[in-house]
């Protein structure tokens, strides 16, 4: 288990980390996800021990501080060295013996797939290629942290389904624990089923990904994972005043927004929670099993996932909620 | 961590003292009567008479003029030739590109007296030699290599992606060129146009020899003083030196960096 | 809109300039150095004054000279100003920006500035040597050593590494600043100490602008006239003073002869940076990937 103990960084007059709790367990993958500028970048500097945090600690298992090996968003491969020689890098500089660098870089090239490039220099390869080299690089340290930052990011679609299953696979190879920082909610649930939320420098929730999308703590968490609808109302005694719902609500935050996810909330299936009618202006396809809906009610417009063939459009439904709506 | 300052601090002191100490020196001969051994301080200081001097002299304000004269018909030149080289280099791949690049460094790699004698012999025979074209382009030879490379690095950074957006908008080959490519790479020509100022400025030989004593800039002049021991008026052409070289150069810095924050 | 013509038309102003001057005083000198000078009667064409030069002794021994002394500077500049662009490269200081402020200072004079300024200072009469009197090191100017004009020419030295260290600063700070902290923080995160750090990787990225400083500095020094003409020592002449010498006095049956030692100061020099740039491109951390 690693600890983060209330760690601040603070840079001039901003607070850019604010007290970041987390637990981590060992042999795991742990996601945080949030948007640019929210620190998380800051705090990956931590955990790789490249920055000091101005408060706070961080800690393994047996309360030793420990220093991540950081893959790089733009990978930063040395371009002055070859494939090899970048590989090699950290073993090189503890002086480890020659046979010994010559084995596991043969070992860890084969793991990666990149034999056939160690003489190329980093200019030549691709993308892909480079965050394999770099991927081989942390590795062959036999780091038990492993910091990633951005990992895909700057993969297209089909190879960023494959790195992300491979780095998967390599987690369970060598027993590591990966910390990996990202913007991508599809990328965070894909890889983890267990996400930190971090915005304003702040952790607002740790679950997984299906708790986080159904149940988040806040506005601000509710508002970055989007896919929901913001309805601006007013909280009389608990009850939502609002031109698409009036009624009983779960007040969270009193902010007078009521949140409405495109989809688990709205549902054409009677249960005790009546929400609204309204009128079916669009389809949208989403998939072979679903469909966006947008329904109009009282000259409003709010969006909703429905199964496909569920409605037809310019036809007027009774929808119902299918808890309590979350008033943020 | 506080010995690292502290070593920093006294790394600082003495280049700044290796810096300045001529500077100040010079300084000191320039508006002083008699300043020689054993003594430490001028005997006669006289703070106006650098000032009179500058006023009243017609030889300083003719070879003022001259050094003005080839320094900006340099820079003209230079530019012109430098801009679209740069930009040939920086946005095309093409045959021979290495070779070009090779080519760009020869005149500071040719030993410059191989160079200028060259160059006296072949001007004498255009009977450009005395000239002002004739001593300008010899001045912008050695400015070439400066020009293109600081240019280049420039222009390198954002290749003619916004030139393709321009075009792409409407505007013409020119306007894209004023209206965006200049502007946006403006830092490159500023250190385009600071470094043809000082090379060109600074040359000796080159005006002395092709100028056929036609130009006696200021670096020119101060070398008979200096031979022949008249300190005072070498470091009178030094500081008028400086003030048309430090001066606007500065100038021209802080109006660039000022307005430069906006693209930044 | 990157059309074949366009290119030719952005070449062609260089191109032009360069053929109209520099290759065509290249060809003639060339011609002429062969023997072949019309002005003087001379139209037979020979390698003898080829043979001649590189049988010279006067010659290759001012050759030898000047190239121990230009190198030897070259790498004293280029060791400190590597050294220190390396000191000031962090904002973490308050001397930082001044001292970037004043390394331009040196960079935009010209070098008689310099001269003249070690002239009042180093001189055996100078402010230094007066400085030694007063406190008593010293009891006449006869006995301050001879620094200008001396047979090691030390004044000159001064003169260039005044101007040259800045220069190397100028150059490198820019490219150090840009690309260092990135692959610092790599390096130290796989576990190099900071030591390595430097050596294995601030070093040879850096190694391109600093190889391309030195070709500067040494073909400057190689081939100045100036300063060995103000500060230089006449037994121990320079080769830019020997040649000038020829040059003026004016005896144009000598002149295929200067033409031929000029042509091979030239091709020695190209062949001399071409080494260089092999030799940094070829050790180990050649390759910068265009950094």
């Amino acid at each position: 288990m690693y600890h983060l103990d209330n760690i601040s960084q603070k840079k001039g007059n901003t607070q850019i980390l604010n007290g970041i709790n987390l637990k981590i367990d060992e042999d795991s993958i742990f996601a945080i996800l949030g948007p640019s500028g929210s620190g998380k970048t800051t705090l990956l500097n931590i955990l790789a021990g490249i920055d000091r945090p101005t408060g706070g600690k961080f800690l393994n298992e047996d309360g030793q501080v420990e220093r991540g090996i950081m893959v790089f968003q733009d990978y930063r491969l040395f371009p002055h060295m070859t494939v090899f020689q970048n590989i090699t890098f950290g073993l090189k500089v503890k002086k480890t013996k020659g046979s010994d660098i010559k084995q596991r870089a043969k070992d860890i090239t084969e793991t990666m797939g990149i034999s056939e490039l160690i003489n190329r220099y980093p200019d030549e390869l691709s993308g892909g290629q480079q965050q394999r080299v770099a991927l081989a690089r942390a590795l062959i340290l036999n780091p038990k942290l492993l910091l990633m930052d951005e990992p895909f990011s700057s993969l297209d679609e089909a190879l960023r389904i494959e790195m992300l299953d491979f780095v998967k696979e390599l987690q369970r190879k060598f027993q590591l624990t990966i910390i990996f920082v990202t913007h991508y909610k599809t990328e965070a649930y894909m890889l983890s089923n267990k996400v930190a939320i971090l915005i304003n420098g702040q952790i607002m929730q740790v679950d997984a990904p299906k708790k986080l999308e159904s149940n988040p703590q806040n506005f601000s968490v509710a508002k970055f994972l989007g896919q929901a609808n913001f309805i601006e109302g007013s909280l009389t005694n608990d009850d939502f005043v609002s031109p698409i719902y009036s009624g009983k609500v779960n007040v969270v935050t009193e902010e007078g927004k009521l949140y409405l996810p495109f989809s688990g909330q709205l549902q054409l299936d009677q249960t005790d929670y009546p929400a609204f009618k309204g009128k079916i202006v669009e389809k949208k396809w989403m998939g072979s099993n679903s469909e966006r809906v947008s329904i109009e009610i009282d000259k409003n417009v709010i969006y909703c996932d429905l199964a496909s063939e569920s409605v037809d459009e310019n036809k007027e439904y009774q929808f119902y909620f299918s808890k309590l709506p979350v008033v943020f | 961590m506080a010995s690292k300052k502290f070593t920093k601090l006294i790394v600082y002191l003495i280049f700044a003292i290796l810096v300045l100490m001529p500077l100040f020196v010079i300084f000191m001969l320039a508006i002083s009567k008699t300043w020689s051994y054993p003594s430490l301080w001028p005997k006669w200081v006289d703070w106006g008479y650098y000032f009179r001097f500058l006023f009243t002299s017609k030889e300083i304000q003719s070879s003022l003029f001259s050094s003005l004269e080839l320094a900006v018909g340099t820079v003209v030149l230079t530019i012109v030739i430098a801009y679209p080289t740069a930009m040939a280099l920086a946005y095309y791949d093409f045959r021979g590109k290495k070779l070009l690049n090779v080519l760009v460094y020869l005149p500071l790699i040719i030993p410059s007296i191989a160079l200028l004698t060259n160059m006296d012999f072949i001007m004498i025979k255009y009977g450009l030699n005395g000239t002002f074209f004739g001593v300008v382009s010899v001045h912008t030879l050695f400015c070439l290599p400066y020009a293109i490379k600081l240019l280049y690095d420039n222009l390198i950074l954002w290749k003619d992606k916004y030139e393709v957006a321009s075009r792409n908008l409407g505007a013409s080959t020119l306007q894209t060129f004023f209206k965006v490519t200049v502007p946006m790479n403006k830092s490159g020509l500023q250190g385009a146009v600071m470094m043809t100022y000082i090379v060109s400025m600074t040359q000796y030989l080159a005006t002395l020899l092709i100028g056929d004593g036609n130009y006696l800039t200021l670096s020119v002049r101060m070398f008979p003083f200096t031979t022949s021991g008249k300190y005072r008026m070498a470091a009178v052409y030094g500081i008028t030196f400086m003030l048309v070289t430090l001066i606007p150069l500065y100038l021209i810095d802080v109006w660039v960096t000022h307005k430069g924050r906006k693209i930044a | 809109m990157l059309t074949k013509r366009k290119l030719i038309l952005l070449l062609s102003p260089f191109c032009l300039f360069m053929l109209f001057f520099f290759f065509s005083a290249l060809a003639k000198s060339l011609v002429t150095s062969f023997g072949y000078y019309p002005l003087m009667g001379m139209e037979k064409l020979s390698l003898h004054y080829y043979t001649d030069a590189l049988n010279n002794k006067v010659f290759l021994r001012i050759f030898f000279r000047t190239f121990i002394f230009a190198l030897f500077s070259a790498v004293l500049a280029c060791f400190f100003g590597t050294a220190l662009s390396f000191l000031f490269k962090k904002n973490d200081n308050p001397f930082t920006k001044p001292f970037f402020k004043l390394a331009q200072l040196p960079v935009m004079l010209p070098h008689i500035f310099i001269v003249l300024a070690l002239l009042q200072l180093l001189s055996q009469t100078g402010l230094v040597s007066s400085l030694l009197t007063k406190i008593g090191i010293i009891h006449s100017y006869n006995s301050f050593p001879l620094l200008l004009n001396d047979q090691w020419q030390i004044g000159i030295i001064l003169t260039y590494l005044w101007k040259e260290i800045p220069f190397v600063i100028v150059s490198l700070i820019l490219v150090l600043r840009q690309m260092d902290n990135r692959y610092r923080i790599v390096s130290e995160n796989l576990g190099a100490t900071k030591w390595q750090t430097f050596w294995k990787v601030s070093l040879p990225l850096l190694m391109p602008a600093i190889v391309n400083a030195f070709i500067i500095n040494f073909s400057f020094n190689f081939g100045a006239y100036e300063v060995p003409y103000l500060l230089g020592n006449q037994t121990k002449e320079l080769l830019p003073v020997y040649i000038y010498d020829l040059y003026v006095q004016g005896d144009y049956t000598q002149l295929p002869m200067i033409m031929s030692l000029n042509l091979i100061l030239s091709v020695f020099s190209i062949a001399f940076a071409g080494l260089v740039i092999w030799l940094s491109k070829h050790l180990p951390g050649g390759h910068t990937g265009g950094i």
